[in-house]
Formats: structure tokens, sequence, C-alpha cells
């Protein structure tokens, strides 16, 4: 067992981080401002961000800046976190290095896709270029596959994209690309997992990951039958090859359902099933969301083992992000303060 | 006699003598108007008068400029003031419009620097730049702005395709931004402009008033700023010497606009009848002959002095008059009501007994005398005004019964002997039955006092047959002395005779109450309504009644058993004390000691009132009189 005093203070580091949440109170206000300045001042004045937005000027502030913000602050965040890891542990806390790398890489790749490759330098998260493993300013310039690949040649993504080359005049294909990219995400964090940890932490951390693999084949499941009324053959394909909680035989029940509704069904007999069951099947992305949330809140309370408490940290931050631009996004169309609300994940209850 | 005596007065004129009646009304502040309409009932010729008030909008002006000028208002004597109504208007008016302008000017000045101050900020954030603003603003070709630009945005600018068309200089950091600026030729500003947006970057606006380099731009507003500075002190010396030079005037002017608009709202209370007008109302007995010789030269007009008899079913307000010592409990008693013009005041009686049961339940000389000290610190530095003097008697009587008990601050072996030793276990019985008798002795003068109520307000009935008159008296009287002789003697005092005369004849007086008052007073039905539901409710009252004899009594007990609690909770206190040692020990004993008066004395001061409410206010006490208020003005309130 790899417990030591470290791994108790980062614990505890991440317990007293994760109190600085917004609460429902909060998001019950939120959703009822009526511009990104009202949502910005608020989160200035009333809520743990203050001290993040003191010096921004609240009537001027525009999306992405106010989103570039947060995002760093959870970096920033996330950084803290490696004053208390050993140097034999320091590898697998680099993971979220990894999953950025691999979502900007996608993300350029979509802007070359759409023909839009020069907005990418707008979004570039500055604070996150000394830390990445390639030259990130290297992206803003790639202006077609070859830049890219010439770009990542010396990094673990080459090998993949190589393979995906597109034939001139066509699309690159992001679906496999960004399917190789976390079959690779996962492997290689199973690979430090195990190398790292042992026993009961090694167990969880893996299941903390599992989960998070369980559901997203569960969801991809569901929503290509919806949509596209996809065969086994093809959704196999398109699946993240692990099994946890979800054994392979549930699974393929799952893919062979007859439509999205017994899919439904089918994935309720899993062991995720008393979670779903809770919910409607019509917006099954929306709730697998929220299955992880309150998996990795329930994790967060009761685990005493560093690397998950660190794990569910991340996604429940993430989650957060994601609602406060929900709101600003709600806010910007004009939804009703009730509809914004639905988009939030982890509020109703 | 704590209920001042009232005198009703009537006043006739002419209306032209009313205004300075109604002023004369208003003088001396001791007049309480009543509604003319009230008096006169069904006299149709008289009619309310209802004008509108000339003076308000004035008077609202010089209020909204002293409130706005932060003058305070407050009485001016303007018998000297020999200016019309239509001066008045004039005079007011002219104030009103030179202030303005003065504070207009503080305004303009107060913005202007709010502004040159910002603009100080702004460029001090460019401060390093040694070049002149002046030939940056006159480039022919080339294309600046200035402002700040998130950290995160500034590497991305090294990236961006434009790069080689635009220079961005920083000249100053900060955690988040950059501040600085950035230069384009003027043909790409367009384009260059809109990359730094999309950047987030905020622009800074120079100030006109900016030439040369930033740091030579600052000074010269710097002395600007000063130069205003100088002319806003001047502006507001200038509104200072305007109301040094006006002040006298205008609160004269205020007082009597406010003299006027007040004394013109008593109109209300007026009615005429063709030429002539009514008014009445009260004034102290002491102050009627003062208040008459005021109209002697008013021939025309008629001021009457009568008794109270004489209003008919008008009461008289009431004015209560207690010494320095009963004065702080008015407030316990306005509580629960303002006694009737015809009835006891219960304040003194009162003081008495509030300040005699919180000594007996809180008996201790320490903390006695620290709440009575609290108490006149409190009333030292004005606060708490009435209670504090609540607390000071309390206090004192707390003090006396620890003397008598023998406790200072917990301690019961300081002085060498005890008068009234509660605390000793083998007095508890002796402690509560005395509490008992205390009550019962309160109840007895709780009915005096209803009795003497009764013959002030000419009540036969309340006198006679209610269960706190004569019948209620008898009958509890008797049944006391027979416990009393059957309990400590041992002798049975219940012959037949003593049953029969001084328990059911009681008994049944209370039970036909109300046929007997209508048989005294000749009134043809002796009972109203039905017989059997007569019959029930007098049941239920009598039930009732004698259930409150019983539990009032036994709800003096209380006193004894706070008697008790509050050794309890010392013992407590020493016994965790004697636990600790050294300074830990005495630390508890003080906490204790804080802790016992801040919850006891809450607590006995609210059984204390409870005590008053409950057992013996409602006894004799109906607390339906209207409060004295005469007709005076108010110079130091805004409204």
């Amino acid at each position: 067992m790899s417990y030591n005093k470290g791994s108790k203070a980062l614990t505890a580091k991440v317990h007293a981080m994760y109190g600085r949440k917004l609460t429902r109170q909060n998001y019950r206000e939120l959703v009822r401002k009526q511009s990104v300045n009202e949502v910005a001042a608020y989160l200035k004045q009333q809520t743990s961000y203050g001290p993040l937005l003191r010096e921004v000027n609240e009537n001027l502030i525009h999306r992405g800046q106010l989103e570039n913000i947060l995002k760093r602050d959870l970096f920033n965040q996330y950084m803290k976190v490696f004053h208390y890891v050993s140097s034999g542990e320091m590898e697998f806390y680099k993971f979220l290095i990894m999953r950025m790398e691999i979502d900007e890489i996608l993300f350029c790749i979509r802007l070359l896709n759409a023909n839009r490759e020069e907005e990418y330098l707008l979004s570039l998260p500055s604070f996150f270029a000394d830390h990445a493993s390639f030259d990130l300013y290297g992206l803003a310039k790639v202006k077609n596959f070859d830049d890219l690949l010439k770009l990542l040649k010396p990094t673990q993504y080459y090998d993949i994209l190589k393979k995906y080359d597109p034939s001139a005049g066509e699309k690159i294909d992001i679906i496999r690309i960004e399917i190789e990219f976390n079959k690779l995400y996962y492997s290689r964090i199973f690979e430090i997992i195990d190398r790292t940890f042992s026993g009961k932490v090694a167990e969880q951390v893996k299941n903390s990951f599992g989960m998070m693999i369980d559901l997203s084949n569960i969801t991809s499941i569901i929503r290509l039958k919806k949509y596209f009324d996809a065969k086994r053959d093809y959704i196999e394909k398109l699946l993240l090859p692990f099994y946890f909680k979800v054994k392979p035989k549930e699974l393929r029940a799952i893919m062979e359902a007859n439509d999205a509704n017994a899919a439904w069904l089918a994935a309720c007999q899993t062991y995720y099933g008393t979670a779903f069951k809770k919910y409607d099947f019509e917006y099954i992305e929306k709730y697998s969301h929220q299955i992880m949330y309150h998996y990795h809140k329930q994790l967060l309370t009761f685990t005493d083992s560093a690397p998950v408490a660190v794990v569910s940290f991340l996604q429940l931050e993430d989650i957060e992000i994601k609602n406060i631009i929900h709101i600003i996004e709600g806010i910007r169309y004009g939804l009703a303060p009730s509809e914004i609300e639905k988009l939030l994940v982890g509020v109703e209850d | 006699m704590a209920i001042a005596k009232m005198k009703l007065v009537n006043i006739v004129g002419r209306m032209k003598d009313f205004d300075e009646v109604v002023r004369k009304c208003c003088l001396h502040g001791d007049f309480h108007p009543e509604q003319s309409s009230a008096a006169l009932g069904d006299v149709e010729e008289f009619a309310p008068i209802q004008d509108f008030n000339p003076y308000s909008r004035q008077l609202q002006k010089t209020i909204d400029i002293a409130v706005h000028s932060d003058i305070p208002l407050g009485y001016s004597e303007f018998d000297s003031l020999k200016l019309s109504d239509a001066e008045l208007e004039d005079y007011v008016g002219k104030i009103e419009s030179q202030i303005n302008d003065l504070n207009g000017k503080v305004r303009t000045l107060s913005q202007e620097i709010a502004r040159l101050e910002q603009g100080i900020i702004q460029l001090s954030h460019i401060k390093s730049l040694k070049l002149s603003l002046d030939d940056i603003f006159s480039c022919k070709f080339f294309y600046f702005r200035f402002g700040r630009l998130p950290r995160d945005s500034y590497p991305k600018l090294e990236v961006c395709d434009e790069k080689d068309s635009v220079f961005f200089f920083p000249l100053e950091e900060d955690k988040e931004y950059l501040w600085g600026f950035y230069v384009t030729l003027k043909s790409e500003s367009e384009k260059i402009d809109q990359l730094f947006t999309s950047l987030y970057f905020e622009r800074l606006k120079i100030l006109e008033e900016a030439h040369g380099t930033p740091e030579e731009a600052i000074s010269a507003i710097k002395e600007k700023l000063n130069a205003k500075t100088e002319e806003l002190k001047a502006a507001k010396e200038a509104v200072d010497k305007f109301w040094e030079e006006n002040r006298g005037q205008f609160l004269k002017v205020y007082s009597k606009l406010k003299y006027l608009s007040d004394s013109f709202d008593l109109r209300r209370y007026a009615s005429k009848c063709g030429d002539s007008f009514y008014i009445f109302g009260w004034v102290t007995e002491e102050n009627a002959e003062k208040f008459q010789q005021q109209f002697q030269n008013l021939p025309r007009v008629d001021c009457v002095i009568e008794s109270t008899e004489e209003a008919g079913d008008i009461k008289p307000p009431t004015h209560l008059i207690n010494n320095k010592l009963t004065k702080p409990f008015e407030m316990m008693t306005e509580m629960y009501g303002l006694p009737a013009y015809n009835e006891v005041d219960p304040t003194a009686f009162m003081t008495i007994t509030y300040m005699l049961f919180f000594g007996i339940m809180f008996g201790d000389l320490g903390q006695g005398l620290l709440i009575a000290i609290i108490g006149a610190i409190l009333k030292a530095k004005n606060l708490l005004k009435q209670l504090s003097g609540i607390f000071i008697r309390v206090g004192l009587s707390s003090a006396v019964f620890g003397f008598l008990y023998n406790s200072i601050f917990g301690y019961e072996d300081i002085l060498p002997f005890t008068i009234l030793p509660v605390h000793d276990n083998k007095n508890v019985n002796l402690v509560l039955f005395s509490a008992v008798g205390l009550g019962i002795f309160t109840i007895i003068i709780c009915m005096i006092i209803n009795m003497i109520n009764a013959v002030k307000q000419k009540r036969v009935d309340k006198l006679l047959f209610d269960a706190n008159g004569v019948a209620g008296f008898v009958f509890f009287a008797s049944v006391i002395t027979a416990a009393v002789f059957t309990l400590l003697f041992n002798k049975n005092v219940l012959t037949l005779p003593f049953i029969i005369c001084l328990i059911i004849l009681p008994l049944l007086l209370i039970y036909l109450k109300e046929p007997l008052t209508h048989l005294i007073e000749h009134k043809k039905k002796i009972i109203e309504g039905s017989k059997g539901e007569f019959f029930i409710t007098a049941f239920f009252e009598l039930f009732e009644a004698l259930l409150s004899f019983l539990s009032n009594t036994i709800s003096f007990m209380r006193i004894g058993a706070y008697i008790l609690s509050h050794g309890g909770m010392m013992f407590a206190i020493f016994a965790i004390a004697n636990m600790l040692h050294g300074t830990g020990s005495v630390i508890f004993l003080i906490f204790g000691n804080v802790f016992v008066i801040a919850l006891e004395g809450l607590i006995v001061g609210i059984q204390g009132i409870r005590l008053h409410f409950y057992e013996m206010f409602s006894r004799f006490y109906e607390g339906s009189g209207k409060p004295y208020k005469p007709a005076k003005v108010e110079y130091n309130s805004s409204k």
C-alpha cells in the first residue's frame, strides 16, 4: 500500500478545495441573471470565485474570457495537487495533462474539418502551454493535417494520427481518432495505475475511471441506436474495449437490443440500473453525467485514498465549470431559468 | 393619585378669531383635542372644517432644504419675525434657488474631480511610456490604442496571423492583465481592433487634457485637479458661509411655518356653523386656569372649563403621573394597557410587588448589586432608558434579599448570621407555603383595588357581586381562614352557618350577578335572553372564577420554587468549580455567576411580569384608557 502522510494531506486538501463549490442556492440565483456581466458580478461578489475575478471588470467581460479564467482556475487547482505528491506517484497524477492534450488536438482537428482553423488561437489555453508535451502555440499555426502530423511527430499521438491521414479533399475521421485516443488514454492510465498503486487503492482508482468508461459506452450505444438505428457490428467498433461493472455479456445485450428503448431497458439491468431507472430515457447524455456526478460525489465524500479523491474532484470541478458555461449560454440565448436549470448537472436534488 | 385630573374645555367663537384660537391651543402643549363632531353628534348645523393647509408646501420645502444641507431642524424663537404669508413664501423660494445654485457648483466640481482622478489612475498604468501622447495621437500613418490585455492572450499575439502588422508594448503588469498599447498602421486598424477585441483587450480612454508624456500629463492633470479641489473647497465654503449667514433666519422661518402648519392641522378637530366655530378637548386640572386666561383678550371667544362628567360618553384621556421610584415601571403597565381615566393606576402597586417578587426569587447581595450597577451604567450612558431604571430597582431589591438570605455571589457563609435561611433543606416546605401565603395576600390586595375601582366607576355590580368584589372577597377570605385554622391550629371552623353564610351565599351572589344587578338598576327585564342559556353561562363563569382562585393562588408557589432553583444553580456551579483547580476554578465561578445572572435574571424577570399580568392585573385592571396626547408643535421632527 502506498499510503503515506502526503497522501492523507492530499485527501484533506482536496476535501477542502471541494468545500468551495457553488451551492444549489448559488445556481438558483445564477440562472436568473440577465446577462453574462451579471453572472460575472455574482460570481465575483457571492462565491469563492471572488478573488479569481477581482481584477476583472464585470461590465466588459466576454463569455470566452470568463470560461478561460474558470478553466485556468481548475488547472491551477490541479497544479496545487502536485505539492503533495511523491515523485513515485507523480506519473499518475499527470493524467489530466494527457486528457487536456487530447482534447486540444481533437478541437484543432474539428476546426480543420470546418475550415475554421484560425479560430483555434483565440480559445487556446495559454496557461497550459508550459505543461503540454508539444508546442501548443504550434497547434494555432496548423493549417492542414500534414502540419498537424509534423507538429506531433515526437509524441505518442503520432502513430494514431498517421493511420487516419485523409486522402486529398476528404474530411478527417475524427470519430475514429477520438476513440483511438481514448483507448490510448485509458490503457496508459491503467498501465500507470498498476505500476504505481497496489491492492485496494489500485482497484478503487481503476474503478473510478472504469465507471466513466462504462457510462460512456452505455451512452454511446443508446445514442447510436436512437439516432442511427445502428447494429451491433457497427457499434462495437466505436466502444472502448474495457469492462468494469458492466460485463461484456451485458454490454452485448444492450447492443443487440432492437431499438433505443429496449437498449435502455437492457441498461437498466446492469450495475447502474438503479441509477438509470431514476431518470427518463429521453436525455441519456445528461443522465449519464448526472450518475457520474453522484458517484464521484459519493466517492469523494467517503474515500480516504488520495488518487481517488483527486480524480473525483477534477470530474466534479469540470461539471461545475460546464454548468456555469451552460448558464452563460442559456442566458445568452434567452432561455427561461427553468430551461437552463434542466441543463445543469447535480443541481436538482 | 397617579392619574392626572382632567378638565373639559369648550371653546366657541367667531370664525375671524379661529386662527388665533387654534394657535393658542398649540402654544403650551397641554390641550388634548377631541373630534368636535363626536360631541356635537346629531347637531346638523355644525360641519367639520376641512381646509387645505396652505403652509404644508412651504414647510416641506424648508424641510427638504434642511435635510439636504444637513441642517438640524429645531425651534427658533420667531416672535420677532414680521413676515406675511406671502413674504414667507418668497423667502423660502429665494433660499431654495440660492442653495440650489451653490450645491450645483459643488456637485459639478465633485464630478469633474472624480473624472480627473479616474484619468490619473488610468494614466498611471502607462506611466513608464516616455513618448509624448500628442506625438502618438498625431501620427499620420500609425494607429495607437491604450488599454489592458489579459495575460492569457499575450502569448497568442506571437502566433497570430497578424503578428507582423501589430506590436503590443506592455508598460505595466498585474496578476491578470498587461497594461500598455498596441500600434499598427491606420489602414490595418479595423482588422487589428477586431483581433484585440477577440483577445479581450479592454480599451482605456485617455483624457482630452492629457498632453506630453503620460508622466507629464499626470502632473498637468494633477495641477488641474488641485485647482479644482481648491475650487470645490471654496464652493463648499460658500455653502457654509451661506448657512452661517442665513441659518438663524431660516430656522425662524421654519419654526414659524411649522407652527402655522401644525396649528392649522388642528382645524380638523373643529366644527363650524355659519360664522361660529366650536372646538373642545381636555387640559390637565392644574393647567386649566392658565389655559383659559389665554383667551381673555379675545372678547368674542368663550372658553368654558367644565368637569369630566359633562363630557357624557367621551372618556377623558389618561395622563400618568408617577414619581421617580415608580416611573420606570410605567413601561410594564403600558405593555398591558393604559389605565382608564377612572381606574387606579397600578404602576405604584406594581413597583412594590415587582421589586418584592424579583428580590425574593433572585436574592443575592453580590449579583443584585451587579445588576444595579449595570443598570446605573446603562442609565448614565442613556441606553435602554426605562429598562435601566428597572435594573437598578430590582438589583437593589435582590441585594436586600441577598443580605437576608446571606447569599453573596452564591457564597452562603460570608456573613456571620443568616436572617432568612431559605436555602436550608429543612425549610423547603416552609418556603413554598410562604410563597403561597404571599400570593393569597397579593390576591386579596388586588380584590380590594378592584372594589376601589368599582366605587370610582360607580358600578354596584362590580363592587358587590363580582368574583373580585365583596362576594368574591368574602368567599376567598373564608375559605382561606378555614384552611388556615384546620391546617395550622387543627381547629375545624366549618360549621353549618359558616358554610352557608360565608361560602355558599357569596357563591350564589356571584352566580346571580346579572339578575341582581338588573334588579338594583330597576331594569324591566331581569334576565336578558333565554333562562337556560343564562344559567349555563353563569355556571361556567362561576366555575372559571373558582378555578382561577385556585390556580392563581398556587401559581405563586413559583416564587418559592425560584428561590430554591437559584440556590440549586449556584450549588451546581460551586460543585463544578470545586472539581477544577486554581485559576480554572475562579474562571468558572465568574462564568457561572454571569451565566446565572443572565439566565435566571431573565427567567425571574419574565416570571414577575407573568404573575402581574395573569394572576394580578386580571383581577382589577382593564387597561382601556386612551393616552393623553396634547396638541403641540414638534419642531425637531422632519415630518
